[in-house]
């Protein structure tokens, strides 16, 4: 599913993001590069480091998988959640809440088992799999094997 | 247009902050230090204040104090992590208009700011408007625009001041009790400490 499909048209988007590691930390720099209201949060104040100078959005350091900490990043404010730690269970949590508890309009997540894509978007989740990605990708590459010629 | 004063040490808030606002077609200035933020209030005035609770060497506080003492009428709404009640307390008393905890969305910013402009907007239009129905005698009207203006503005010396206005004559007694109150929200009040000593006399 596109990322931005059905997008909510208002100037300036409050995205909270959960994760500031390599994807995280990218993402965050660029959607504040674009005028969006971001904030990051990461158990791991370290994890802050990644973002550029250029960043203008807020960190919040904390445990996601505890409510408070997810009410601290006002992600019931929230037009768009990113879901983006390392960990697929994390994930699903972080997600069903933003999803159910919060009611935000766009919750993406990070699953790296393909098997866990039906158990995401069960909940409504938009599901990003970099497993499938990479294999997508791969494909493309070794597009020469399997007569698929372009 | 309003003129519009951030004063927050961390970069990344007087940016956001400015942008939003600007956004908005309002003339932004950012500082990081309390002290340069007093001294470009006192040589241009602001439409509003953002400010943080924790600044280096002047903390938030002292500088609502500081406003307060040079009597400067600015709505200032706090933007701060701080969430203790007793903090909150405290701004609140200094005079602040609005309280945002960080993080905060550009919408709950842009929604503080526009009451904070509008409140202070209104507050003297509609002080100006009881003070003219005042002196044309039309004194029903104002007495009972004065009501609601008491009630939209019950921590503003301005109702007072009205209030001992109309009845001056009819109760100076009440009046001066009035410009009392008035004088304890706003000691510089000039209009109300002249009329006050009028009454004495």
């Amino acid at each position: 599913m596109p990322f931005m499909k059905g997008a909510i048209k208002k100037e300036e988007y409050y995205v909270v993001i959960f994760g500031c590691g390599r994807l995280g930390s990218r993402i965050a720099n660029w959607l504040s590069s674009m005028g969006s209201s971001v904030v990051v949060v990461d158990r791991n104040e370290q994890s802050f480091q990644a973002l550029s100078f250029e960043f203008t959005g807020f960190q919040v350091l904390g445990n996601a998988t505890e409510l408070d900490t997810l009410k601290e990043a006002k992600v019931d404010k929230a037009d768009v959640v990113l879901v983006l730690t390392p960990d697929d269970n994390t994930n699903l949590m972080i997600a069903m809440s933003a999803k159910e508890y919060f009611s935000v309009p766009r919750v993406v997540a990070r699953a790296y088992d393909p098997n866990n894509i039906e158990m995401f978007s069960d909940f409504g989740v938009e599901v990003i799999c970099p497993t499938l990605l990479a294999v997508e990708n791969i494909k493309n590459v070794l597009y020469f094997i399997g007569g698929d010629e372009r | 247009m309003a003129l519009v004063y951030v004063v927050d040490d961390e970069l990344n808030v007087r940016r956001i902050v400015k942008q939003t606002m600007e956004n908005e077609e309002n003339e932004v200035h950012t500082f990081a230090t309390a002290e340069e933020a007093l001294e470009a209030i006192d040589k241009r005035q602001p439409d509003l204040i953002f400010m943080d609770l924790t600044l280096p060497l002047m903390a938030g506080i002292h500088l609502l104090q500081e406003l307060q003492k040079k009597a400067y009428a600015i709505p200032v709404i706090v933007v701060s992590a701080i969430t203790s009640p007793e903090a909150i307390r405290t701004a609140f008393k200094l005079g602040i208009t609005d309280f945002l905890t960080k993080p905060f969305t550009p919408q709950e910013l842009r929604q503080a700011a526009d009451l904070a402009l509008k409140d202070e907007e209104s507050l003297s239009k509609r002080s100006r408007e009881i003070r003219r129905l005042i002196e044309a005698g039309e004194m029903r009207k104002a007495q009972a625009l004065l009501r609601d203006f008491f009630a939209d503005f019950p921590s503003s010396p301005q109702p007072h001041f009205l209030y001992a206005l109309l009845i001056e004559s009819t109760n100076p007694r009440v009046a001066a009790k009035h410009l009392r109150a008035s004088l304890c929200m706003d000691e510089d009040f000039k209009d109300a400490s002249s009329l006050l000593k009028k009454l004495e006399e």
